[in-house]
C-alpha cells in the first residue's frame, strides 16, 4: 500500500514569480555579457562581474535542480503519492527541452565558428599588408627628402655663431616648410628653436635613445604620431662644426605630413591594426562566444528542468491530493475536502470527489444513527427480557442460540454466556436434565410448527420442574427468518399450588362428608356389639364380633385417614424460631435408640452451621415421617440401615441439608415423579400423605426437597433449609444465593 | 617625460576594488577549469631602482621597473593589442600595534601599443595624455616602467609618524580586450605583477 505518511511530492525552491524574476535578471545579464564580448567600449568593464553573476545564477539554479532531483528520488523511494507521475513528466519535459536545445546549440556553434573564421581572409590580410607597405614606401620617399633637406640646414648651421643661430633657424624653417626646427646641445639642452605653431612654446624633445644616436653622429629619420596632431616626420641630424673643440649639436626637424596623406595613412594603420588584433583574438573570441552560448544553453536547460519540475508538480498536485484524500477516505476519514483549483477535468474530478465524500459522510452518519437506534432498541429489549418473569430463548434457523435472558438461565440452570453462539444441542450435551426441553423444541421444529405450546417436565438435581413452553417461528424475509423464539414459564410451583389447593378441598370435603358419619357408624357398631353379642349363640356372636370389630377398626382407620387429610389441608400455622437443626435431629433420633428396631440407625451431623429459623414441632413431625418411612422400607432388608445426616449444601453455602437415606428397594421410576403428591405411596398400607406432608412442611420453611435413589439403591430424601444468617442477609445476596 | 600623476588620499584602489574582487573570484573559478596556459617565456615585472628625496618639505620618488613581456604578451603587442600597465605608489603610515594606514596613493597607468605604419611602439601616460614613440620594444617597456620625479603626496606629510613607501607594478588584465581577458585570468602568461616593494621614507 502506498505510504501516505511518508510525505508527498513537494517543491523545493521558490514561487514562480521569484524564479521568473531570477530568469529575467539572468537573461539581462547574459544579454549584457553577450554585448560585452563583442563591444568592449560599453560593457567591457562589467565583463568579469557579469560572468560572475551568471556563474552564480547557474550554480544557484543547478543546486536547485539537483536538490529537486534528490528530493524526487527520495520521495519515489518512499513511495510518496504522485512521485512516479512527477518523475515521468519531468523526464518527458526534460527530453522535450534538451533535444531541440542541443540541436540548436550544436548548429549555433558551427555557425559561430564558421562565421568568425569567415571574417579572416588571406587576400584581405595580404591587401592590408600591401596597403601598409605602400604607405610606408610613399612615406620613405618623403622622409628621404626631408632628411636631405635637414642635412643641408644642418650644414648651414655648422658655423653659424650662437648669436644669430635663432634667426637663421627661423629662416630655414620658413624656407623648408618645417613645422619646427630645434637645435639641441650635446647635454640635451635646447639651444634654439623655431616653431610654426606660436602657441607651442615648448619644443618637442626627442627620446633619449635618439640622442644616443646623435652622440654617435648618426642620422635619424622616422614617422612620429604625435598626440592628436597626426603624423609628423622627425629628422635628427648632427650639426658638425669646423672647430674641433666645438660642441656637437643636434638639429631636430619636424615636418608635418600632409593632411590627406596623414588621414589615409591613419586609415590604413587603424584597419591593419584592427585586423591583426582580430586575427590574433580569433581563438579567444571563439572561446568567449562559445562560453556565452554555453551559459545560455545551460541556463536554458536548467530553467527548462526547473520549469519541468514546477509544471509536473502543478499537474500532479491535484492527482496527489486526490490520492491522499482517497487514502484518508479508505481509512474512514470522510471529512477530507479538496480545494478546486481549476475548472478543467481535474477540477471536475475534485468536485466529484468532494461530493462523494460528502455523501459518504452523510451516509455514515445516518448509519451511525441507525446503529444507535438499533443499539437502543436492543438494550431496551434486553432490559425487558432481563426483567421478564418468563424465560426467553431465541435461536437462528440453524439452531444456534442467539439470546437467553436471565430468567431462562435461572430456570434452566445454565450459564447463558457459555451457550450463546453455540448450537442448541450443546445444551443437552452438558445438561442431560434439559433433554426433554430440547427434545420438545426439536420435535416441533421437525413438525414445522410455526407456533406451538407444550408443557415440559424436567427432573433435575433440584427436583421436579415443569415448564410451560411456547414456541414461535420468526417470519419475514430478514436474515433472522426461520429462527425460533421460545418463551417458557416455570409453572412447577403454580401446579403444586393448584394441587395443594385441590387436595385441601378434598380434605375439607372428606372431613365434612366422611368424618361426620363415621362417629355414628362407630357408635352404632359398638351399640350392636354390646346389645346383641351376649344374646347370640356362639357362632352368631363370633360373626357379630368380627363384623363390628371390623367396622370399628375400619371406621377408626377412616378417621385417621380423614384426620391425616385434615392435617394436610390445614392452613399453615407455623411458628418459626431460631434453632439448631443438628440438635433437633439428635433429639428426635435419640427416641429411636434402644428400641427393638430391625434396622441400624446412623446419625451423622456434619453440618457445622445448622442454625435455621424453624418450627421445632413441625420439623420433628417431618423427621419422624421420614424415619418411619425409611424403617418401613427396610423392614424386609437384611443389614438394614437408615442414615440420617446433616451437612452444608454442597453448591449452596446458604443452606443446610438434611438427608435421610435407607438401603431399601428405593423408589420406582414411575412413582418418583409424583412421590410428593398426596395419596402416592409405595407402601401397601400407606395413606400417601407422609411425604406430601413432609414436602408441605419443607415449603412452609422456605426449603426444597428432593427424592431420589441413593447410591446403594435405596430411597434418599434430601431437604435443604435456609440458614438463619442467609435468611437475614440482604435481599440481593439472598437472591443471588 | 611624463607629467605627474593625480594624487589621491583615498583607500588604495577603492575605485577599482570591486572590479578586482570580481576578477579574483572569476580567476579562482576559472583556475578550477585548468584552462591550458599559453606556453612560453613568462612575463616579469620587478623594481630595478628606486629612491626618494626631499625638497622644500615635499617628498619625491624616482623609480624604474624592469618589465619583460611574456611570449604571449609580446605576440599580442606585435598584433596590435593594447596593454595597460599600472604602477601603484603608496605612502603608508606605520603603526606599531595597529594596521598600517595608507596616507596617499598614486596610480600611474601607461599603455603600450605597436604602431605598424611607423613600426614603433607607442607609450602613453593615460592620466597625463603624453605619448612617446620607441623603435624598440625594450625602450618602450623601460618608458612604461619609469617613474620620473613624482611627488609622493599632495600635501606635506606630518612630521610625527613614520612613513614607508610601497611600490608595485602590474599588467592590468581588465584593460585587455574582452575575449582575451578570460585567458588572462587563468594563464600565467598574463599574470605579470610584481610584489610590493616597501622601504621606509627617510626625511
Amino acid at each position: 500500500m502506498v505510504q501516505m505518511a511518508a510525505g508527498s511530492v513537494r517543491q523545493i525552491g521558490f514561487g514562480i514569480l521569484p524564479m521568473l524574476l531570477l530568469f529575467v535578471l539572468l537573461l539581462v545579464s547574459l544579454s549584457l555579457l553577450s554585448d560585452a564580448t563583442h563591444n568592449t567600449e560599453r560593457f567591457g568593464q562589467m565583463y568579469s562581474m557579469l560572468l560572475l553573476i551568471n556563474a552564480a545564477g547557474l550554480i544557484f539554479l543547478g543546486t536547485l535542480v539537483v536538490a529537486n532531483i534528490f528530493s524526487l528520488i527520495r520521495q519515489q523511494r518512499m513511495q510518496a503519492p504522485g512521485a512516479r507521475m512527477t518523475s515521468r513528466l519531468v523526464v518527458m519535459f526534460v527530453i522535450l527541452a534538451v533535444v531541440p536545445v542541443s540541436v540548436v546549440y550544436y548548429f549555433s556553434l558551427q555557425f559561430l565558428h564558421r562565421g568568425i573564421d569567415s571574417w579572416f581572409d588571406v587576400r584581405i590580410e595580404q591587401g592590408l599588408e600591401d596597403a601598409l607597405d605602400l604607405s610606408q614606401a610613399a612615406l620613405d620617399v618623403r622622409l628621404r627628402d626631408i632628411l636631405n633637406l635637414t642635412i643641408r640646414i644642418a650644414d648651414d648651421l655648422s658655423d653659424e655663431p650662437p648669436a644669430t643661430v635663432s634667426l637663421t633657424l627661423y629662416d630655414h624653417r620658413v624656407r623648408s616648410g618645417a613645422a619646427e626646427l630645434t637645435l639641441i646641445g650635446g647635454d640635451g639642452r635646447i639651444v634654439a628653436s623655431s616653431s610654426a605653431d606660436i602657441s607651442d612654446i615648448i619644443p618637442d624633445q626627442p627620446p633619449s635613445e635618439m640622442m644616443m644616436l646623435m652622440r654617435n653622429r648618426k642620422h635619424y629619420i622616422g614617422l612620429d604620431p604625435i598626440g592628436d596632431s597626426g603624423l609628423f616626420a622627425r629628422a635628427l641630424v648632427p650639426v658638425l662644426s669646423s672647430r674641433s673643440d666645438s660642441e656637437v649639436f643636434t638639429l631636430q626637424a619636424l615636418y608635418e605630413v600632409s593632411e590627406r596623406f596623414s588621414t589615409l595613412a591613419d586609415g590604413v594603420q587603424s584597419a591593419y591594426t584592427r585586423y591583426k588584433e582580430l586575427a590574433y583574438l580569433r581563438t579567444p573570441l571563439k572561446f568567449s562566444y562559445t562560453l556565452t552560448l554555453s551559459i545560455v544553453l545551460v541556463l536554458s536547460l536548467l530553467a527548462a528542468i526547473w520549469a519541468a519540475f514546477h509544471s509536473a508538480r502543478r499537474l500532479v498536485a491535484p492527482v496527489r491530493d486526490l490520492a491522499e484524500a482517497t487514502h484518508a477516505v479508505a481509512e474512514g476519514d470522510y471529512s477530507r475536502r479538496l480545494s478546486v483549483a481549476s475548472e478543467d477535468e481535474l477540477g471536475f474530478l475534485v468536485r466529484s470527489f468532494n461530493d462523494m465524500t460528502r455523501r459518504l459522510a452523510r451516509s455514515r452518519e445516518q448509519t451511525l444513527q441507525g446503529q444507535q437506534q438499533i443499539e437502543g432498541q436492543r438494550a431496551y429489549l434486553e432490559a425487558v427480557l432481563a426483567n421478564l418473569s418468563s424465560g426467553v430463548i431465541s435461536m437462528s434457523a440453524d439452531s444456534v442460540l442467539r439470546a437467553i435472558n436471565r430468567t431462562a438461565s435461572r430456570q434452566l440452570g445454565i450459564d447463558a454466556k457459555h451457550y450463546l453462539g453455540r448450537e442448541l444441542a450443546a445444551v443437552t450435551d452438558e445438561n442431560t436434565q434439559l433433554k426433554p426441553f430440547v427434545d420438545a423444541i426439536n420435535r416441533h421444529r421437525g413438525q414445522s410448527d410455526s407456533a406451538w405450546q407444550e408443557e415440559v417436565s424436567l427432573q433435575g438435581a433440584d427436583g421436579h420442574q415443569i415448564l410451560m413452553c411456547r414456541g414461535t417461528v420468526l417470519g419475514g424475509s430478514s436474515k433472522r427468518a426461520g429462527g425460533l423464539v421460545i418463551v417458557f414459564d416455570d409453572v412447577t410451583m403454580l401446579i403444586q399450588a393448584q394441587r395443594d389447593a385441590a387436595w385441601g378441598e378434598v380434605a375439607r370435603r372428606l372431613a365434612h362428608e366422611i368424618k361426620n358419619p363415621l362417629t355414628p357408624i362407630q357408635l352404632s357398631a359398638e351399640r350392636l356389639r354390646r346389645r346383641y353379642l351376649d344374646r347370640m349363640d356362639a357362632e352368631d356372636a363370633e360373626v357379630l364380633d368380627r363384623a363390628t370389630h371390623t367396622i370399628v377398626n375400619q371406621v377408626d382407620a377412616m378417621k385417621k385417614m380423614v384426620n391425616a387429610f385434615s392435617e394436610y389441608a390445614r392452613a399453615p400455622n407455623i411458628n418459626l424460631e431460631v434453632m439448631d437443626l443438628n440438635q433437633l435431629v439428635q433429639e428426635v433420633m435419640d427416641l429411636y435408640r434402644g428400641g427393638q428396631l430391625q434396622a441400624q440407625i446412623v446419625v451423622r451431623l456434619n453440618a457445622e452451621n445448622a442454625c435455621i429459623d424453624g418450627d421445632a414441632g413441625r420439623l420433628r413431625q417431618l423427621l419422624h415421617n421420614l424415619v418411619k418411612n425409611a424403617l418401613e422400607a427396610v423392614r424386609e432388608v437384611a443389614a438394614a440401615e437408615v442414615v440420617v445426616s446433616t451437612c452444608q449444601a454442597g453448591d449452596d453455602a446458604g443452606h443446610v441439608e438434611l438427608c435421610v437415606e435407607d438401603n431399601g428397594t428405593g423408589f420406582d421410576a414411575d412413582v418418583l415423579e409424583n412421590i410428593f403428591e398426596p395419596y402416592i405411596s409405595t407402601k401397601p398400607k400407606g395413606s400417601g400423605l407422609g411425604l406430601a406432608i413432609v414436602k408441605k412442611i419443607v415449603e412452609e420453611h422456605g426449603g426444597s426437597i428432593i427424592a431420589e435413589t441413593g447410591a446403594r439403591g435405596g430411597a434418599r430424601i434430601r431437604i435443604r433449609l435456609l440458614l438463619t444468617e442467609s435468611r437475614r442477609a440482604p435481599a440481593g445476596n439472598r437472591a443471588h444465593s | 617625460m611624463f607629467a605627474q600623476a593625480g594624487i589621491s588620499g583615498d583607500f588604495p584602489g577603492s575605485n577599482r576594488l570591486h572590479t578586482r574582487w570580481c576578477s579574483a573570484l572569476l580567476a579562482l573559478s576559472l583556475c578550477l577549469l585548468q584552462a591550458p596556459a599559453w606556453a612560453g617565456h613568462p612575463g616579469v615585472v620587478k623594481l630595478e631602482d628606486a629612491h626618494t628625496w626631499r625638497t622644500k618639505n615635499r617628498d619625491f620618488l624616482k623609480a624604474q621597473f624592469a618589465i619583460e613581456l611574456s611570449s604571449g604578451a609580446r605576440k599580442a603587442v606585435k598584433n596590435g593589442v593594447l596593454l595597460v600597465f599600472e604602477l601603484q605608489i603608496q605612502v603608508v603610515e606605520m603603526h606599531t600595534w595597529l594596521w598600517d594606514d595608507v596616507s596617499a596613493e598614486i596610480t600611474l597607468q601607461r599603455s603600450l601599443q605597436y604602431h605598424a605604419l611607423s613600426q614603433s611602439y607607442q607609450v602613453k601616460d593615460l592620466e597625463a595624455g603624453t605619448q612617446g614613440n620607441y623603435q624598440r620594444l625594450d625602450d618602450a617597456l623601460r618608458a612604461v616602467g619609469k617613474i620620473d620625479s613624482t611627488q609622493l603626496a599632495g600635501e606635506p606629510l606630518d612630521s610625527g609618524p613614520n612613513y614607508s613607501v610601497r611600490l608595485r607594478g602590474s599588467l592590468d588584465v581588465e584593460s585587455l580586450p574582452t575575449p582575451l581577458r578570460l585567458f588572462a585570468y587563468v594563464s600565467s602568461d598574463w599574470s605579470m605583477v610584481s610584489k610590493w616593494y616597501k622601504w621606509p621614507l627617510v626625511r
